[in-house]
């Protein structure tokens, strides 16, 4: 592996941590904020969810989707 | 010292530019993906300085660029000087006025030349990463096979197969099944391939990757024949699987579509995750749950 090789399988990593930590994030937020979750839900149809990495709003019709 | 001249000049003008090229098309395609047999290669760095040359010298005679800076006097000066040492002793003074000519010709044609070959793999580039919009934006077959004669021989099939090249469009990711020789079934998405020299695939990474349990699935079968395939996938955790590919015994490539709503968004989720959201989403339909109306 040459040194770009190096770095593009270090970027893909650091993007798969991201991505697995922005994820357990939001689950562990979607179930232990259920009562805050469901409000929001049901006045605005989607949730604003903090990670480390920003916030995330996921609209109402996302969830669905994805359980769909 | 003619013999080492002409070398030179044939380094510069004729392998410089494969060099170039090559050089310039490892940005997006790994070096070592180049498939090409030694025909191939000899074929490649005669057309990479042929064709760029021709060019060169037709921009030349047009401009008259040649003659601006000396004649042909000054090319017979400097080379009979090189290879005949009686001709340099008899001629020093005519060698050095026409030497500097001739050195301004010869740059006037190597940096057109590298500028056209420069272009042309820049070009190649943006035609490998772009391939599959290229390729849709193509009617005739005659065209996509033209784009495909030109772009393709340069990538290895593993690099063609295995990355983004062939998407359709950017809403679908790679995914693949592999069986490996031991018989594991594994399936995740395709970040990254190694290839050899050869351009054979030498290791598969993916990730999102689910190991499927064979044998607890064949023995359920046998107990219970209505069990479900999907039950017995198990999240591989970690960052990144690699699969090395002297043990992949098959592939099966998947175009698969992102699993996102229509903001974009988009999340992974296990099935006691799904589980778990559906089973938050089924409350919004209970009037009064959790202070509020159903929606």
């Amino acid at each position: 592996m040459n040194g770009r090789e190096i770095e593009h399988l270090l970027s893909l990593i650091d993007q798969n941590m991201l991505r697995n930590t922005r994820r357990a994030e939001i689950l562990a937020y979607l179930r232990d904020n259920e009562p805050a979750v469901l409000g929001a839900l049901r006045s605005t149809e989607k949730v604003t969810v903090p990670t480390s990495s920003g916030s995330v709003e996921i609209n109402l019709a996302d969830l669905q989707a994805l359980v769909a | 010292m003619l013999a080492l001249s002409l070398t030179f000049l044939a380094a510069t003008f004729i392998l410089g530019p494969d060099l170039l090229s090559r050089w310039i098309l490892s940005f997006v395609v790994p070096r070592r993906s180049l498939s090409q047999n030694r025909g191939e290669e000899v074929m490649r760095a005669i057309v990479w300085a042929a064709g760029p040359l021709a060019l060169v010298i037709l921009w030349t005679w047009v401009g008259h660029t040649l003659a601006s800076w000396g004649s042909w006097g000054d090319v017979r000066v400097v080379s009979s000087g090189l290879y005949s040492s009686s001709f340099f002793d008899g001629h020093t003074d005519a060698f050095f006025r026409a030497l500097p000519r001739v050195l301004g010709m010869v740059g006037s044609l190597l940096w057109r030349l590298y500028l056209i070959v420069l272009v042309c793999a820049v070009a190649l580039d943006v035609a490998i990463l772009r391939y599959s919009r290229l390729r849709s934006m193509l009617k005739p077959q005659w065209a996509k096979s033209l784009l495909a004669s030109v772009v393709l021989p340069r990538v290895s099939e593993w690099h063609v197969l295995l990355s983004d090249m062939l998407l359709p469009t950017a809403e679908v990711y790679l995914g693949v099944d592999v069986l490996t020789k031991s018989g594991t079934l594994y399936e995740g998405e395709v970040q990254d391939r190694m290839l050899g020299a050869d351009g054979s695939l030498q290791t598969l990474t993916l990730a999102g990757v689910r190991r499927f349990s064979r044998d607890a699935f064949h023995k359920a079968l046998e107990l219970d024949g209505s069990v479900r395939r999907e039950d017995f996938w198990r999240n591989v955790p970690g960052e990144l699987f690699v699969i090395l590919g002297s043990d992949i015994a098959s592939l099966n490539v998947r175009y698969e579509p992102k699993r996102a709503g229509a903001s974009g968004f988009t999340l992974e989720l296990s099935k006691d995750e799904a589980e778990s959201v559906r089973s938050l989403l089924s409350k919004l339909s209970v009037p009064g749950t959790n202070g509020g109306e159903g929606i």
